[in-house]
């Protein structure tokens, strides 16, 4: 019997037996394709014939000698931008969600619809949204008034393009950042607030002193959540803008998407994704250097 | 004082009321037009009301016509054997990576922390080839992104080690000096205590399962296998000129996990972290 | 986070059914003339067309016997899923008891085959586009060459590698204009332009009687393919411009079809014949109001005829006339493949024939999609093209694809639709093409080390 064994052992078999098959599948779906894909990246496969070749450094020479790959980080720049915007905006509606307040149940609700909406209806949906003649915001603001405003091509300015698609990302995740954040705002226990009314401390510092470090963990979660997602976007262009207007909503991953399968180099597009998982480590790095340093 | 408070309170509400009527605006406008008739959504502006909210032709064929039938039941089942499997492991990582220490552990973390990095667009064509090489998946299809769907989800173990650091060890401790085995413990104490962890990720879980298409499309191609968002997309094909007949679908769709969601909200929203021993 | 990320995969694989409805162009870098898309929307009762068979049926020639078992038709027509296909399962197993025939249906179509054909398992009968070039072909489908077919087919020639066939069309169109006959009469258009002069002064007045002349469906991409297979084609009389390529490290200059071409579709922008915003535009929403007569005109292939009829238009409404490129008042016109039939080689090789051949000879699936039909001497059924046909259009048909300039263009990474966006919307058009050219030398110059 299981409970005769003595603690030790019992604690063995619990280790093993209870990370083991979550541990084979993440090794066999995450880390066994990403060391294909750093093995492919020294490759000129093509992404479908059984003969490859070792073309060596080649394909990561491309990476950084091209500047056109490298040029559309600049695009997901946006999506960073808006990405912050949307955690600080999670987190006033956490906090706010999480005083008392009449009809917050209401609101919670509300304000995380978006992201139980299918993905691919979203997209529809703001296509129909963002439209330049017949869309629903440009006749909302007619309706109001901003006449000048409502002849805006919100996806066809190469200026704002990529904050116009960023903002359909904040539209869908705030309220699913915004639970995250309430959960950890919940689990701070209330006699620690309790306390420092006591002691008088205002509401500013109580955040400062007892929130900010209590969802400390959550914010670094979310924030690395932010900068993957920005650094890795491509569906919402994809769908509504195809990149347009002429490559200026163009994202990293559609640019290796498109240089997989439509441009039939699977290598190079493979060594842009091991270069893309880098770049995501070093952002990580100097992410966790600096507000580690900030929280010691 | 008393201002300052009034004050706050009104930003609160307003701020409130920007955010509630900017998530409101577009899925407002697919429930208005879901309603309409043909010539109605092509004479009347976007906005308005549709002349009655009791015509349901368009949900009828919309229903009928994506096959919906036995989309719901094809993804009732992968939802259901994807929840009892990833709950179970997940549940069971987080007790033995929250509770002990042990060799290797953060690296094993790590690990799980790290693969969400990983872009995966671009193994595609390695996972594919795994999951046709597994014999069994080969034969029975809906295996496939069980499968994949069981495999770590970086969110579900965050909850669930928030949630079982929250648990006081205090709890283990009696329950071993009585006798209770560990792996006891984790079944009657650890895991039914996770249990509004538990709703949170079956929300969140099925939500993103129910709404993921692209994994289908590649491993359930067959008609017999289809699946609510293949069905969607199907149908998105045939009628996407018909606004109206779009918005009746999307709305067919999202009605379940809305449901869900307005059912288990309270899991998510009221006692997340409150249990245990208070 | 995998979430995200999963989410936007599968966004990403609608691209398809959002911009073109499962056309199977979108951003396919073929030589051979953009396939035209063809996924329509249709509950057209049309399926029947081709099930009176007047051809003796050639299968008794290969020998029934070997024709059984399980055949897989991988298909991108999602629409026709339970509606057209159980049709054609019923009618193909009744004429081969011993087959079980089975249907799927995928969007982004090429990529997926691809995945699938990497993975080493495909089923027996797919759909072959620009995406796997010609020489890889032989690597993994069947020679079809020993199918005997009634009558002759177009194009045995363009995925043939060592003298064997290894896909067969089909379905052909050609490119005009596709136009609504009342907003050309409500705008004082009493007669079809012949020379590009008069198709600009068509266009003033549709722009005058406050129609949008021409819907270019500018930032889906794909329907500006026109601008760089076809409207080349029909300027130069010759369908090899796109293999020509190869030949010069300044492929696209601004006298040459290429410029031509895309300076006509920069002219009919300035003047404002385009859709207000072409950075907007909504690919499904074009065809109502093309039906409507809000849009005058397409430039685009045959098989959009149906879809503009599905969406409101009266047939007799919606007219077909060739494309004057030039002044010269000569109707020309390409003719183009849509997918070809491939067959897997390690399939089951005789019964997916006998589908390949029951599919082109008796499914009518050429009528039910506006095709010119592959048997040469089948007439089209569409009226329009019996329209388009009395213009007497000089035809183009398209060659075989070289690889070597889709070599250089894949390793150039260039997009000509994109290029094409480029041209039109900057305020330097020669910068554009100096830039591609320049990207296109220097992948020349790579490749021939």
């Amino acid at each position: 019997m299981f409970n005769r064994l003595p603690f030790h052992t019992q604690r063995k078999i619990i280790i093993v037996g209870f990370v083991a098959i979550p541990l084979l599948l993440l090794l066999t779906f995450a880390y066994y394709p990403a060391l294909e894909l750093i093995r492919l990246s020294f490759t000129d496969w093509d992404g479908m014939s059984p003969d490859k070749s070792w073309i060596g450094w080649d394909n990561y020479k491309e990476v950084f000698s091209n500047p056109e790959i490298f040029g559309v980080f600049k695009h997901n720049f946006a999506y960073f931008v808006v990405g912050i915007i949307q955690n600080i905006l999670a987190i006033y509606f956490a906090i706010i969600l999480n005083s008392k307040l009449r009809g917050k149940n209401f609101f919670r609700l509300l304000l995380f619809l978006p992201y139980i909406l299918n993905g691919v209806a979203v997209a529809y949906l703001f296509g129909y949204v963002f439209d330049t003649t017949n869309g629903s915001l440009n006749t909302f603001l007619g309706t109001l008034g901003f006449d000048s405003l409502s002849q805006t091509s919100w996806l066809g300015s190469e200026g704002f393009v990529n904050y116009t698609l960023a903002s359909i990302g904040l539209w869908r995740f705030m309220g699913f950042n915004m639970v995250i954040y309430l959960a950890a705002l919940q689990s701070i226990p209330s006699d620690l607030y309790e306390a420092a009314s006591i002691d008088g401390a205002n509401g500013w510092q109580q955040f400062v002193y007892i929130t900010l470090p209590n969802i400390y963990k959550i914010i670094e979660l979310n924030l690395f959540l932010t900068v993957t997602g920005a650094l890795e976007v491509f569906d919402l262009p994809f769908v509504l803008t195809n990149g347009g207007p002429a490559g200026a909503s163009e994202t990293f991953v559609m640019k290796i998407i498109s240089t997989a399968f439509q441009f039939n180099n699977y290598g190079l597009a493979s060594a842009m994704s091991v270069v893309l998982l880098l770049f995501v480590v070093v952002v990580l790095s100097i992410q966790r250097f600096l507000l580690n340093r900030g929280g010691n | 004082m008393k201002l300052k408070s009034n004050l706050w309170n009104g930003i609160k509400y307003i701020s409130l009321l920007l955010a509630v009527f900017t998530v409101v605006f577009p899925p407002y406008i697919i429930i208005v037009n879901a309603f309409k008739t043909k010539e109605e959504f092509q004479n009347k502006t976007t906005f308005s009301l549709p002349d009655s909210f009791l015509n349901f032709a368009n949900f009828a064929k919309a229903f009928e016509q994506a096959n919906m039938l036995r989309a719901f039941g094809n993804t009732l089942f992968i939802l259901a054997l994807t929840l009892v499997l990833s709950i179970l492991l997940g549940a069971a990582f987080c007790y033995a990576v929250g509770r002990f220490e042990f060799r290797f552990k953060n690296l094993i973390v790590g690990l799980f922390l790290f693969a969400t990095i990983i872009p995966s667009v671009t193994t595609q064509v390695v996972n594919y080839k795994t999951i046709k090489g597994i014999p069994l998946v080969d034969a029975y299809n809906m295996l496939g992104p069980i499968l994949l769907y069981v495999g770590a989800d970086i969110m579900m173990i965050y909850i669930f080690l928030q949630f079982i650091r929250n648990i006081p060890y205090e709890l283990d401790e009696s329950a071993m000096l009585e006798g209770a085995s560990l792996f006891k413990i984790f079944r009657s104490i650890i895991f039914p205590l996770l249990a509004p962890a538990t709703a949170t990720i079956v929300i969140l879980k099925t939500i993103s399962i129910y709404n993921d298409m692209f994994i289908p499309m590649l491993y359930l191609p067959k008609q017999e296998h289809i699946v609510v968002s293949t069905s969607l997309m199907r149908f998105f094909g045939v009628n996407s000129g018909d606004w109206q007949m779009v918005s009746s679908a999307i709305l067919i769709i999202m009605i379940p996990t809305a449901v869900m969601y307005l059912l288990l909200q309270k899991y998510i929203f009221a006692g997340v972290t409150t249990g245990a021993v208070k | 986070m995998k979430k995200w990320f999963s989410l936007a995969i599968v966004s990403a694989v609608m691209l398809t059914t959002l911009s073109a409805c499962g056309s199977n162009n979108n951003a396919e870098p073929t030589n051979n003339g953009g396939n035209a898309g063809t996924t329509n929307n249709t509950e057209t009762k049309s399926n029947n067309a081709g099930a009176t068979n007047t051809n003796a049926p050639a299968e008794e020639a290969t020998g029934d016997s070997a024709i059984s078992g399980k055949v897989v038709f991988l298909t991108n027509r999602t629409d026709m899923i339970d509606k057209q296909y159980t049709d054609y399962e019923k009618r193909f197993e009744e004429k081969y008891p011993g087959v079980d025939l089975q249907f799927e249906a995928i969007t982004d179509y090429e990529k997926n085959l691809k995945i699938r054909i990497a993975s080493g398992s495909f089923p027996d009968v797919v759909l072959l586009a620009g995406g796997i070039p010609n020489a890889e072909l032989p690597k993994y489908f069947a020679p079809l060459d020993d199918i005997q077919f009634s009558d002759e087919l177009y194009y045995q020639d363009l995925k043939k590698v060592d003298g064997k066939m290894y896909g067969i069309s089909s379905g052909n169109s050609t490119v005009g204009i596709v136009y609504n006959k009342e907003a050309f009469a409500k705008a004082g258009v009493t007669e079809v332009p012949k020379t590009l002069d008069e198709f600009y002064a068509a266009a003033e007045k549709l722009k005058a009687a406050g129609i949008v002349p021409l819907a270019s469906n500018f930032k889906d991409k794909w329907p500006l393919g026109a601008w760089i297979y076809d409207v080349p084609t029909m300027i130069s009389k010759t369908a090899d411009h796109q293999d020509k390529r190869a030949e010069t490290d300044t492929p696209y200059t601004m006298d040459n079809v290429y410029g031509q071409s895309f300076s006509i579709l920069r002219t009919l922008y300035e003047k404002g014949y385009l859709e207000n915003d072409v950075n907007s535009t909504n690919w499904e929403q074009s065809k109502k109001d093309i039906a409507q007569g809000k849009f005058g005109m397409y430039l685009l292939g045959n098989w959009v005829v149906n879809q503009v009829i599905e969406n409101g238009a009266a047939s007799e409404n919606v007219g077909f006339f060739p494309f004057p490129s030039d002044n010269s008042g000569e109707a020309k016109a390409p003719l183009n493949p849509d997918f070809f039939y491939g067959v897997n080689k390690d399939g089951n090789v005789a019964a997916a024939k006998a589908f390949v051949q029951w599919l082109i000879e008796e499914s009518g699936y050429d009528d039910f999609a506006g095709f010119i039909p592959t048997l040469k001497n089948k007439k089209p059924k569409l009226a329009q093209l019996e329209e388009f046909n009395t213009y007497n259009p000089t035809y183009v048909e398209a060659v075989p694809p070289l690889s070597l300039p889709t070599e250089i263009q894949n390793k150039a990474q260039i997009e000509q639709e994109a290029l094409v966006q480029e041209f039109v919307l900057s305020k330097d058009p020669q910068k554009v093409l100096d830039k591609y050219n320049e990207k296109w030398a220097k992948a020349k110059s790579a490749l021939a080390k």
